[in-house]
């Protein structure tokens, strides 16, 4: 499937697929006419032809995620669909932004800036994995009525990942969204890990107040694409575009569809022009759904394979290092297509930190396993132990493996994919634990 | 007019020399062979050995999408950064790539507070989307709008005339011009703007100055050392055969304390509180080099977008120097082909230029379309006797529009200003006169077919485009 379907460089192990996707060869060869045909009659393609095709798109996606055309649209990525949400929101004193400290980077600076610029504040709720999913929900739910329960403050807004960035767990969204719901909060689902990643067909059932998700991240198209839902209900929450452009409508002019207009399209007006920008990612995705169909065998077929390689590659991967992976007692963290591992490195520590947790819940494998340094290692040099295996691994073994040191230990991010297979993350267990043992400070390095 | 040389990296090499016009669009552009592009302006054009610079650079990103993106990338930004900033005479650190003027001018705005009191003012020729985002604030933020007639033609001494007079009005009123939104180069007609005096007057009266360059780096020469704005966007996809979509974004060093957070917000962005325990546990994958200015850093990433066309800066700088001759002969030749070929597309259409003084020509044509305005008001066109000229105008001209792509094979953005209709020609190096013969003529038989209501046959009862599938904007420009 590799060498067949995909663009990678012959060397390069791709293990990374989380952070900016990749597309097969088909995908990008339909790309790359739909920008020949943009340079070879541009205000024909632009104006004419791309309109239509976008309206393509969109259908497909819908489909996908079994939700009306009208509430999907395409931005370039999950960030700027937080971005739209979060500052299209108004903002009133007492109202608090709720969200996990896996939130990714970016999306909890969004909703920093926001506290800076509006009335608006926020609470980070810490969450340390591996956790039940009902203690997560239990947990947010707490949190929640703790703060309406204070004078003059309301939650407005509950954000969470679909599946998180790091560590790479699924997150109990549906029962997230529930959650917010009896607590009379919007929910606002970061989806970047989700279209392509975890089934979405319910998506409609779950009906998640906003929901944004990546295309180019595990629905192989290429990059910038990701997808935008907002039930009508809230249409009216969404008045512009970031950055504004032609399709905004002052407020004396817009004209907000309620449930009976259907045909009305004033989301799909709104997003149809967001500026100047190369469209073709967006429009490509109808060729990598078709590419999905018709070479992977359909989404299920995918989810089932990249599950599978990631539950039974971590698996291998820990038991190949001595170590174990993250999950919780109910299996569900890793209900999704990556695999979170510990490096085999003991870090002192006075706190009971996730691996002791992992540990405990350990049945098979051999309690104290053989880590490859005797005495414990600083904590304080965990980061920088993360920064010399990662430029290790792409310097002298062209591939790279997210990682961090995370609740007292090494954890890396496996991304499972069509185009691994479990000689792949075999072999990449193998040099983690040859750069494992070069680390100064272990057993056998300097 | 022959140029010399050939691109000595190796991309193209050009034994001989290859005159603009059609040579130039033969041996470089890509446009299929039948299409005449008379309007660069709205979406531009890049020439093949930028195109494979764009896909070399898309070939390495899906080779190694987190080499790329994270380590090469970075550097290729910075490399681009500077060579165009040596172009508009700032510094390096002034200077970063967003994708597009749009982006840039919702940056600069969305950044600054405005309380009571406080006044946007713009010229009436404002480019659709920036007044949309001006009016997007005026609803919720504090800050109301003002406008400034720009109706063409108009001569510069009025423009500032009418701008000092606005000044004047909100400080008799006692209220406050905090920004003053400009074009260097109205999009619709094409006119040159006296921008450099604009500049002048928003700093004698303490008005932050945003320059919408949207048609600039590569149109006309730029100093922003001398001009010394207080913000500045440029399209680089527009004139200076850079792929859609790239534009720069200028914030002298000044007022990059103003410019908190790129939009969207991004992993650079350092909030200001700093008692908040949990931002050393945010987790910045993108590495923030030690010795990048905060402003630099914010805007070298913005979430996961195309970089690649941005990147291709410096190929698109080397073709114009090596293979075009320069800067100049570009420019003048684009300005020159302006001039005779609207007065060649006016004598065919029996019409005539737009009045402006030669020193605002650029490289656009404004030619006045032979329609009757009668027709305004014609049950042919409208559909209701209350209904005003502009939106009657907008649906002859979405005829026009389309008539001319699918008939013609070519596209000449028209507009109803100052009560008449102007269409708006771009020149440019890969055309000739006999492209704007072809366009005036083709413009002129659709016009007859307008003044002869022979348009009424496509124009459904709603007065929409009958089997069009949805409304087409005329803004999008």
């Amino acid at each position: 499937m590799r060498d067949e379907h995909f663009l990678f460089s012959g060397s390069y192990v791709p293990l990374n697929h989380g952070s900016y996707g990749a597309f097969p060869a088909a995908v990008r060869t339909y790309q790359r006419s739909l920008q020949d045909q943009t340079e070879s009659r541009s205000d024909a393609f632009i104006r004419f032809k791309a309109p239509s095709l976008l309206l393509e798109s969109r259908t497909a996606i819908a489909g996908l995620l079994q939700v009306p055309r009208q509430t999907v649209v395409f931005v370039p990525n999950a960030t700027t669909g937080v971005n739209t949400v979060l500052r299209n929101l108004s903002w009133a004193d007492g109202d608090v932004i709720v969200y996990l400290s896996t939130a990714y980077g970016a999306c909890e600076k969004t909703i920093l800036h926001i506290c800076e610029t509006t009335p608006a504040t926020s609470v980070r709720i810490d969450v340390s994995f591996p956790i039940e999913d009902d203690d997560l929900v239990d947990l947010f739910r707490l949190r929640a009525q703790g703060i309406a329960a204070q004078q003059g403050k309301r939650v407005k807004v509950a954000m969470f990942d679909t599946v998180c960035t790091f560590p790479g767990v699924r997150l109990p969204w549906e029962a997230l969204v529930e959650a917010c719901k009896a607590e009379g909060v919007l929910s606002l689902i970061d989806g970047a890990h989700g279209i392509g990643h975890i089934d979405l067909f319910d998506l409609g059932q779950v009906d998640p107040d906003f929901f944004t998700s990546n295309c180019y991240k595990w629905l192989f198209t290429p990059r910038p694409c990701a997808i935008f839902y907002v039930p009508t209900r809230h249409h009216h929450l969404i008045r512009t575009t970031y950055p504004t452009s032609h399709g905004f409508k002052p407020s004396q002019e817009r004209q907000i569809p309620t449930a009976a207009s259907s045909d009305s399209d004033y989301l799909g007006e709104l997003f149809k022009w967001a500026a100047t920008v190369d469209m073709s990612p967006y429009l490509s995705t109808l060729e990598a759904l078709r590419f999905r169909s018709n070479v992977c065998g359909g989404e299920a077929a995918i989810e089932n394979y990249c599950f599978d390689l990631a539950q039974q590659g971590g698996k291998r991967m820990a038991q190949l290092l001595e170590t174990e992976v993250m999950d919780n007692r109910n299996a569900k963290l890793s209900q999704c297509c990556f695999a979170m591992v510990r490096l085999p490195l003991r870090f002192a520590s006075d706190t009971v930190s996730t691996t002791d947790r992992v540990m405990d819940r350990r049945s098979e494998a051999t309690r104290g396993g053989i880590e490859y340094n005797q005495q414990l290692l600083p904590p304080e040099r965990g980061p920088e132990f993360v920064k010399t295996i990662m430029d290790k691994l792409r310097d002298e073994h062209d591939t790279w493996i997210p990682m961090k040191f995370y609740s007292g230990a090494i954890w890396f991010r496996i991304s499972a994919q069509v185009y691994l297979e479990m000689a792949d993350l075999e072999w990449a267990a193998g040099v983690l634990s040859k750069l494992c043992k070069e680390l100064p400070g272990s057993a056998s390095g300097s | 007019m022959g140029v010399v040389g050939g691109m000595n990296d190796g991309t193209v090499c050009s034994d001989s020399p290859v005159s603009f016009g059609k040579q130039m669009r033969e041996r470089y552009f890509l446009f299929e062979k039948n299409y005449i592009n008379l309007n660069h302006g709205s979406f531009g054009a890049h020439p093949l050995p930028v195109r494979q610079e764009l896909s070399r650079l898309q070939n390495e990103a899906d080779a190694n999408p987190d080499k790329f993106i994270r380590f090469t990338s970075p550097t290729y930004l910075d490399t681009c950064r500077r060579r165009v900033s040596e172009m508009l005479h700032s510094h390096c650190d002034e200077v970063v790539i967003t994708l597009n003027a749009t982006t840039a001018i919702n940056t600069v705005l969305r950044n600054l507070y405005f309380q009571q009191g406080d006044h946007i003012l713009m010229l009436s020729c404002v480019y659709g989307a920036v007044k949309k985002t001006a009016e997007y604030l005026a609803e919720t933020t504090p800050v109301q709008l003002d406008e400034v007639d720009c109706t063409f033609p108009v001569a510069d001494d009025e423009v500032i005339s009418r701008f000092r007079a606005a000044v004047r009005r909100h400080s008799s009123r006692g209220t406050s011009i905090k920004v003053a939104i400009f074009d260097t180069i109205a999009s619709m007609p094409g006119v040159r703007l006296p921008f450099e005096r604009l500049i002048e007057e928003c700093r004698a009266h303490g008005i932050l100055s945003v320059v919408d360059g949207a048609h600039g780096i590569g149109c006309i020469p730029i100093n922003l050392s001398q001009l010394r704005p207080d913000f500045f966007v440029s399209n680089c996809h527009k004139w200076l055969f850079v792929p859609r979509s790239s534009a720069v974004l200028y914030v002298p060093f000044r007022h990059q304390h103003l410019i908190r957070s790129s939009i969207p917000t991004s992993h650079s962005f350092v909030p200001r509180s700093t008692g908040f325990a949990g931002q050393r546990h945010i987790v910045n994958p993108m590495l923030l080099e030690s010795g990048k200015s905060y402003f630099v850093s914010l805007f070298q990433y913005t979430g996961t977008v195309d970089s690649t066309p941005g990147l291709c800066i410096d190929v698109a700088l080397r073709f114009r120097a090596q293979i075009c001759g320069g800067e100049h002969a570009i420019q003048r030749y684009c300005c020159d082909l302006a001039r005779r070929g609207e007065v060649l597309a006016a004598g065919i259409l029996g019409t005539e230029g737009l009045a402006i003084a030669e020193k605002n020509r650029v490289g656009f044509a404004n030619v006045r379309l032979p329609i009757d305005n009668a027709l305004l008001s014609s049950p042919a066109y409208c559909t209701g006797d209350t209904e005003d000229h502009d939106t009657v105008a907008n649906r002859i001209n979405d005829f026009l529009h389309r008539a001319m792509m699918d008939e013609y094979n070519t596209y000449i953005p028209v507009i109803f200003q100052g009560g008449a209709f102007w269409a708006r020609f771009s020149a440019q190096i890969y055309l000739d006169l006999d492209a704007f013969a072809y366009g005036a003529a083709a413009l002129k038989e659709l016009c007859i077919r307008v003044n002869s209501c022979g348009a009424v046959a496509v124009l459904g009862h709603t007065g929409e485009m009958a089997g069009s599938q949805q409304r087409r904007t005329t803004s999008v420009l």
